[in-house]
């Protein structure tokens, strides 16, 4: 049981750093687009109270 | 019309949920699993009876389901107190919310919420947009609501015509409803909500706690390639749920022995069968959950009529029009593939030789960022680790049923490893159940580990902000989900020229629409090439937001020439700017007597709209409009 912990968490911490290693600068370009969206979608919701 | 979508669609679900209360007194989310899959059975199913029988009309397509869902309704609360009945499910469903309740789940939830608010907002501003959705997966339906009836649309305009339509008939139902385009995309945002819950019971039935089961099924939403495809016709996602939905059924039926699930597997697999051909093989690897049962041959009977009605429909169709029942066929003497213009030479060590090179690509999550993949942080860092441990541990110790459904996940590897390379990074798609596995796994592991605290926090942790990672993702994806611009300037009326279209040349189009957009008359709309490598005679843009124009094409009784052609420029040409091929193009409409005008030249295609069109003065005043823009 403790040699299957070990491995797995060997595993998880290994292939979470590759990952985010390989594909982490994809996953922040949207970082800025992202706070534009909410932005807009607050737009929205301002914009739909004030049509009621 | 929205109101009528949203009414019989609600009165659907819940005739079906309420008929179900009597055979499943107690499990909410069985309820909720088994009255989607019904709903959505009901819904593909009468649309396809009308559409044979030639009377594709809304007036009785609306009629004929709320018929249904009336009786089954009736069926559902005949003789018992209705008030009692409602107390007794609200009462079901606090008691479930109150046993899913942890920190993790509810950020979890406030998330998927937020990402429903921008997906229902992306779905109301942008138009279909992809490649296949605007080439063979709308074209079909849009042109069976116009005709009243379903039919084998000619294949020599695209063979992808003749493919299994049942996904594609889910698109129909708000087309239909609301004689409209502009919703079309939120479908495969609801089966992913309802296979939330699917994934919820795939959880319960192998033994992980209420809380776990939530955590796992709410990753599965927030997985990038899901949430990329929530708000387009595609119809990947539609097919893993569904996939996802005869594990489940088949799982509860071997657990319980219960007829209910046994028929649900039929309704379920049928309903695959008919959307992709591949899925076949998918459904046959729950046979031995089915098997494991003593069920008599007349039940087997009713179950083989339940899927060939749910899914054998297209199969016949195509052997009666094109003599064989699947087309194009994938495979000859000396080749195979999944993508018939592809297809590989059978050469095993060749094939073997690029299996570590693919098994790579898939681990680099080849295709993030697009709707054709992206299994995100969770499944490659986390799930897929957990699942290997998980899968060999149920092995060592016999757990028979664990192991077969986490199985299943090599063979969604396999069907990835099948695909040529030159193909493979627009195709991880095909495999999305791989995902919902991985993570049932995953909370199989936080479960065995459960006294490490330390790690089942860090799983908690490290989930949560690759989900947030994924949202975030999303922004910057490709189809574009930037809401920002429309909301900005909040314009309605050019639906389609809100967002560039794949391909793009078919973006002209949307100046049609602007300009047709409350006509009666319809315009007849061509698209041709000179030698355009991606070459396509029908696109759902053609048709317009509210179904306004004609694929020239597509119909029988067309005028001698199109009002609008849309001219694709070849690839060469694209990239040289040049307008060489204009004198070709010219000599092809004769514009030489002047019966067009030259709308629109983008780098990718010339629009021509005929003279006539702008007799009316008002249309004159719309172009300058449009033009001043």
């Amino acid at each position: 049981m403790e040699n299957e912990f070990l491995l797995l968490a060997c595993l998880m911490v290994t292939f979470a750093f590759f990952q985010l290693y390989i594909n982490g600068q994809v996953y922040l370009e949207g970082f800025k687009s992202f706070l534009y969206i909410c932005q807009a979608l607050w737009l929205l919701l301002l914009h739909l109270m004030h049509l009621r | 019309m929205i109101l009528l979508l949203l009414a019989v669609s609600a009165f659907i679900f819940f005739s079906n949920y309420f008929f179900l209360t009597r055979p499943v007194p107690s499990n909410f989310h069985q309820k909720i699993i088994l009255a989607g899959l019904w709903s959505f059975g009901q819904v593909i199913l009468t649309e396809l009876f009308l559409g044979i029988i030639k009377v594709l009309y809304l007036p009785d397509l609306i009629f004929l389901n709320l018929g249904i869902a009336t009786i089954l309704l009736t069926l559902g609360i005949w003789g018992r107190d209705g008030g009692a009945l409602w107390l007794q499910e609200c009462r079901t469903i606090r008691e479930g919310i109150k046993s899913v309740m942890a920190w993790e789940n509810i950020f979890l939830l406030v998330l998927a919420g937020f990402v429903l608010i921008w997906m229902v907002t992306a779905i109301c501003f942008f138009p279909p947009r992809n490649g296949d959705e605007l080439s063979y997966h709308l074209p079909p339906i849009l042109q069976y609501i116009i005709d009243h009836k379903i039919y084998l649309l000619p294949v020599e305009v695209n063979k992808r015509f003749a493919f299994p339509e049942n996904a594609e008939l889910l698109f129909m139902w708000p087309a239909i409803v609301l004689h409209s385009q502009q919703l079309v995309n939120s479908v495969q945002l609801i089966v992913a909500f309802w296979g939330t819950a699917v994934m919820y019971g795939l959880g319960r039935i192998l033994g992980l706690g209420s809380k776990i089961s939530l955590f796992v099924s709410l990753l599965f939403l927030l997985t990038p390639v899901v949430l990329s495809q929530m708000g387009c016709c595609y119809i990947d996602v539609i097919i893993a749920v569904f996939f996802l939905t005869v594990v489940y059924a088949a799982g509860v039926f071997y657990k319980t022995g219960r007829l209910l699930y046994f028929y649900s597997t039929a309704l379920a697999a049928g309903l695959l069968w008919g959307m992709k051909y591949n899925e076949a093989i998918f459904i046959l690897s729950v046979l031995p959950f089915l098997c494991s049962r003593p069920v008599t041959l007349k039940r087997w009977f009713g179950f083989i009529i339940i899927f060939i009605i749910a899914g054998g429909f297209w199969y016949l169709r195509n052997l009666w029009a094109l003599k064989t029942p699947i087309y194009p066929v994938p495979f000859s003497q000396d080749s195979l593939g999944i993508f018939t213009e592809h297809a590989q030479n059978v050469d095993l060590w060749r094939f073997m030789k690029v299996i570590p090179h693919k098994l790579f690509l898939n681990w680099k999550d080849i295709g993030l960022g697009t709707l054709h993949g992206g299994y995100g942080l969770i499944f490659w860092s986390l799930a897929f680790p957990a699942w290997l441990l998980v899968w060999v541990r149920s092995m060592a110790r016999r757990n028979w049923f664990d192991f077969w459904v986490y199985s299943l996940l090599v063979l969604g590897l396999g069907q990835l490893l099948v695909v040529p390379l030159q193909d493979y990074s627009w195709t991880s798609r095909y495999s999305i159940f791989m995902v919902a596995l991985g993570l049932l796994a995953l909370g199989q592991a936080m479960m065995i580990f459960d006294k490490k605290v330390f790690f089942s926090r860090a799983i908690r942790i490290s989930c949560i902000l690759f989900a947030v990672l994924a949202v975030v993702n999303l922004s910057n994806n490709d189809p574009s989900y930037r809401i920002d611009g429309p909301i900005k300037a909040l314009i309605n009326r050019n639906y389609f020229l809100q967002v560039k279209l794949d391909p793009d040349s078919f973006t002209a189009l949307g100046v049609v629409d602007y300009l047709t957009l409350d006509d009666a008359k319809p315009l007849y709309c061509a698209i041709s090439t000179l030698n355009h490598p991606t070459f396509d005679m029908v696109n759902s843009t053609l048709y317009g937001t509210k179904l306004q124009n004609r694929s020239w094409i597509l119909e029988h009784d067309r005028p001698l020439m199109p009002d609008v052609l849309l001219f694709l420029r070849s690839k060469e040409k694209e990239q040289g700017n040049s307008d060489s091929d204009l004198p070709a193009i010219l000599k092809e409409i004769r514009v030489i007597n002047l019966e067009y005008f030259l709308i629109e030249r983008s780098s990718q295609a010339y629009l021509f709209i005929h003279k006539d069109f702008f007799k009316d003065p008002q249309k004159q005043h719309l172009l300058y409009n449009f033009l001043k823009k």
